[in-house]
């Protein structure tokens, strides 16, 4: 049965359709070769309403455990204000195509220029981009840019304690380039970079050395500076990885020698959602000449025309694919632009005091956790003397670290992030994290936990 | 005609650092327990000396008010789909269902790490399996990864699974080319030289479609790939894909289809059956997930059998014995990781919630409304005598079509540029402009399926109007726009002298 209004739908339908001078949608398709045309229904589920999609969703959801975890290794559960959340929401902002025309997009371009500029303030530099996909591709593209600025130097150096996910992204995108590299080794005791390892193996032929920090042990890289010497002397780049909450403490990058400094936004104002999105930052020093091998968009201030306003606008683009094609500097084109913004938001709203804060809940609850896990007879934690931030790494001398997890999530936790696969040199270990969301009573109960089942590994080593 | 008709707020907003500094109390970032307080050394005892910031990064001292303020002015200066019509070509700005949204800010989606055990996840688990399962069949693929971020991500993505497979295959070193057509996205060419390939690049036929002479005249045993859009940027079916298929495959290379255009095609062909190897989607495109003023994106990529060895790991599988959901990480030959954890879910999510709403009857509708919509629009702005339409004017156009504007700039002098300015004052958003590459003056119209045919007649009638004033009133159009935010930007200064930062700005000022 069709109402009124459907019919005068169909009746639209047919004009359109008589006014082309065809008698059905088919004929727009005719020049498909029937080889190739689909003849019959694709086989996906029937149309759903929008109650059925949520109760179906809904039923979905339910089949995930609550749990509280202390995950960390590139994703933290950090707190998201409520103004963040409606700002990037708003449909003007949220429902906007990349501001390809500047005089209607001001508001995405001044709130991007804004996060630009906001991001410098923690890394120490003055030129953000727009957003890169997430930390790792951040990383992999800063490695070509640096390739890039020379004309021989083909190999890059990277920490060996870097995540294996993001090892594994890097390598990706080194592999058409054929940039080779070499992984530095940690101290052992320590868990910082082994300074002796990078000297050996800086020469003339490194492009560029990564460095993170905190490292993805989580412990803070004390001699950050020395390391920017040693790469410097030998006339190479330097890359810093950090965590934008932790620079509240932690020295700006710059400081220390950084030539470009990458890391997770994440944090700041993005939900977890299993993954992503998330976004890259991307900062360096303004250089005319530098600059013409950034990867991604950036959003300059300039002048109208007539000169009367200031305005701001997608700058320096003839780096970029649309224009420069198979010569351009990334083939980025897509970004991350609204979670950029609403870092943008994030560190407007929490302001110098709210993110010192947030960095030092983090780091306190860390250092909490990890000495009251080291008192129990099984457990070791941190394994490494270097100080942390806000992960560190736990070791349990009996057992399996795999047992301790099955036994965590029968209690409704998630401890951290096994390291068997990347280092099992370093035993039966996992990475926790704490952040401003764990609460006294969450830190607290998970210690119950873990007591009792250090109680259950029984006596002896 | 001349009358002001102001379509957006024009503020002469501060930027945040600009904003009055205020004290006002905040309760973002929780206190930290007493208990732990107690029990733990100071800060500066807790970070190495040498380490400790030495000023704190100055940030602004705002109170959420003015904040509320400030973005919801920067809002109110920006142009989205919810505004109006977003002709945008090749970018498939439709509307983005509510439902998505609201879905996709559920708590138990939202707060979940991507490092959980699956056992804690087989929701989320389950939500990646069955969006792999539709893209599958709507594509004709075998296996679809999950994990790139956009359609350019994507496309790095399915390039280096290719090269896996030629290296696989002891033809890596061989094959170290790609084929691209001359109307290719600039994203083409650009993810082909990242991933190492020399750039071969063919001029497209009279008819807008490939010149199958000049392919074969390329084709060699140095062929890793060519990749292909269909319809291409013109619009137009690649109607001998067949045959392009069949030389390409012939000469030992892969077909690459990107993904840009599936609006036009979906129920109607799948780029398995045209002998594409691999594709990627834009889930921020074709299955109406927000673009987000430039991002996120996502975008998965579907192979065919012979590359699932190599696609990312880990993939979602279902195991039948126990019923549960798992990440497989066990893929051998996988290329690894091509960003951190399994994709942008949330935008997962969304489209997930999209194709279910549609449904397979929908999703079909959904291109045909597409394309009956860009042939209507295309009929309509032609009868304005102004604009041509090159390369095969009697072939209809599937989900968008491309203008000239030269016949109308050497008559009047005004360009596309101009004409893409002077719709910003008609209340619409600008079409994509010059691009393709291969048609002078272009404007590359892209209507999608959720406009009414009102919308595209008003937009129709603007085109019309903008044709008259070029020859009567060209001032509008060369100063225009004049009823937005701000008029039209120096972007040549933004490029010459760049003010990159609130930081650049202020040495600047200090310079001066």
């Amino acid at each position: 049965m069709t109402n009124q209004k459907e019919g005068s739908a169909d009746t639209i339908q047919k004009e359109m359709e008589s006014y082309l001078g065809i008698r059905s949608i088919d004929e727009l398709f005719e020049d498909i070769p029937p080889s190739v045309r689909l003849n019959r229904p694709l086989k996906l589920p029937a149309a759903k309403s929008e109650r059925d999609l949520s109760l179906y969703l809904d039923e979905i959801l339910s089949q995930n455990l609550p749990v509280t975890s202390f995950l960390g290794g590139g994703a933290q559960f950090h707190y998201i204000p409520a103004l963040v959340k409606e700002v990037i929401t708003k449909p003007e902002l949220l429902n906007a195509y990349t501001p390809y025309q500047p005089e209607v997009s001001q508001g995405m371009l001044q709130g991007l220029f804004e996060y630009q500029s906001l991001i410098n303030e923690l890394t120490g530099m003055n030129v953000t981009n727009a957003s890169m996909y997430d930390w790792p591709t951040a990383i992999a593209e800063a490695l070509l840019m640096c390739r890039r600025l020379f004309n021989n130097r083909t190999k890059v150096l990277l920490p060996q304690s870097i995540h294996p996910d993001r090892l594994s992204v890097v390598e990706n995108y080194l592999a058409g380039p054929k940039i080779s590299y070499e992984l530095i080794s940690f101290n052992k005791e320590t868990g910082e970079l082994d300074l002796e390892d990078l000297r050996t193996k800086m020469n003339e032929n490194v492009a560029a050395v990564y460095l993170e920090n905190p490292n993805s042990f989580g412990v803070i890289e004390s001699e950050a500076a020395t390391v920017s010497r040693i790469v410097h002397e030998k006339g190479a780049k330097l890359i810093v990885g950090v965590d934008p909450i932790s620079l509240a403490l932690l020295e700006a990058p710059a400081n220390y020698g950084a030539d470009i400094v990458v890391g997770e936004g994440q944090g700041l104002g993005t939900p977890l959602s299993f993954g992503g999105p998330y976004f890259g930052f991307f900062s360096l020093q303004y250089d005319r000449k530098i600059i013409r091998q950034m990867p991604g968009r950036v959003v300059g201030l300039t002048k109208t025309k007539d000169g009367t306003k200031r305005a701001f606008v997608l700058t320096l683009s003839t780096r970029e694919q649309h224009i420069r094609r198979e010569k351009a500097t990334s083939n980025i084109c897509s970004n991350e632009s609204i979670l950029a913004f609403g870092a943008g938001v994030y560190l407007s709203l929490l302001g110098a005091n709210g993110l010192r804060k947030t960095a030092e809940y983090c780091l306190k609850a860390a250092h909490y956790l990890a000495s009251e896990i080291n008192k129990l007879k099984h457990f070791e934690a941190p394994i490494f003397k270097g100080q942390f931030y806000n992960e560190f790494v736990v070791r349990v001398t009996k057992g399996t670290m795999a047992e301790v997890e099955t036994r965590l999530v029968e209690e409704g936790f998630v401890g951290g992030y096994t390291l068997e696969k990347c280092h099992p040199e370093l035993g039966e270990t996992a990475i926790f994290c704490t952040t401003e969301m764990h609460t006294f009573e969450d830190i607290d109960r998970f210690l119950k936990v873990l007591r009792k089942i250090d109680k259950d590994l029984g006596g002896g080593a | 005609m001349n009358k002001k008709e102001i379509i957006q707020a024009h503020y002469q907003e501060p930027l945040v650092f600009e904003l009055e500094p205020t004290n006002y109390p905040k309760y973002y970032a929780p206190e930290i327990p007493p208990e732990i307080m107690k029990n733990v050394p100071a800060t500066d005892k807790l970070i190495p000396k040498e380490m400790l910031r030495k000023e704190p990064p100055k940030l602004p001292s705002v109170a959420e008010f003015q904040l509320a303020r400030h973005y919801l002015r920067l809002a109110q200066m920006n142009y989205s789909v919810d505004t109006n019509f977003y002709p945008l070509g090749s970018c498939t700005m439709k509307y983005n269902p509510k439902i998505n949204d609201f879905l996709s800010m559920d708590r138990r989606l939202s707060d979940v790490h991507p490092f959980q055990p699956a056992r804690t996840v087989q929701g989320n688990i389950r939500i990646l399996y069955e969006t792999e399962q539709m893209l599958n069949e709507l594509a004709g693929m075998k296996r679809t990864t999950l994990q790139p971020s956009a359609g350019a991500h994507g496309e790095l993505t399915g390039i280096l699974v290719i090269r896996a497979y030629h290296y696989d295959h002891g033809e890596g070193e061989q094959r170290t080319e790609i084929i691209i057509p001359d109307s290719a996205h600039g994203t083409n060419p650009a993810t082909a030289a990242m991933a190492g390939y020399r750039t071969v690049i063919i001029k497209s036929r009279e008819n807008g479609l490939v010149d199958l002479e000049a392919l074969k005249a390329v084709v060699s045993e140095k062929t890793a790939a060519l990749m292909l859009t269909n319809p291409n940027t013109l619009g137009l079916f690649e109607q001998e894909i067949c045959e392009i298929a069949e030389i390409v495959h012939d000469a030992g290379g892969l077909l690459y289809y990107d993904g840009a255009n599936f609006n036009a095609i979906m129920g109607r062909c799948r780029p398995g059956d045209m002998g594409f190897d691999a594709i990627h989607f834009n889930l921020h495109k074709t299955f109406a997930t927000p673009h987000g003023g430039g991002g996120p994106g996502a975008g998965p990529v579907g192979v065919v059998e012979k590359l699932v060895p190599y696609l990312p790991k880990p993939l979602p599988e279902f195991d039948k014995k126990t019923g549960t959901y798992y990440l497989n990480f066990d893929v051998p030959k996988s290329i690894g990781k091509i960003k951190g954890f399994w994709g942008n879910f949330n935008v997962i999510v969304r489209a997930y919630a999209y194709m279910l709403s549609q449904g397979a009857e929908g999703l079909k509708r959904v291109s045909e409304q597409a394309v009956l919509n860009a042939n209507y629009l295309k009929k309509k702005i032609l009868e304005c005598n102004a604009w041509t339409l090159p390369y095969a004017p009697e072939t209809p156009r599937k989900h968008e079509f491309v203008l000239e504007g030269q016949k109308l700039k050497e008559e009047t002098g005004i360009s596309t540029l101009d004409v893409a300015k002077r719709l910003l004052d008609l209340g619409f958003h600008a079409p994509t402009i010059y691009f393709p590459l291969i048609v002078h003056e272009a404007l590359m119209i892209e209507p999608t399926e959720t406009e009414t045919k009102q919308t595209l007649d008003k937009f129709a009638e603007a085109m019309k109007q903008i044709a008259k004033e070029c020859h009567e009133q060209p001032e509008l159009l060369v100063n225009a726009p004049q009823n937005t935010a701000v008029p039209r930007i120096d972007e040549v200064l933004a490029a010459k002298e760049p003010i990159l930062s609130w930081q650049m700005y202020q040495e600047r000022q200090t310079e001066k």
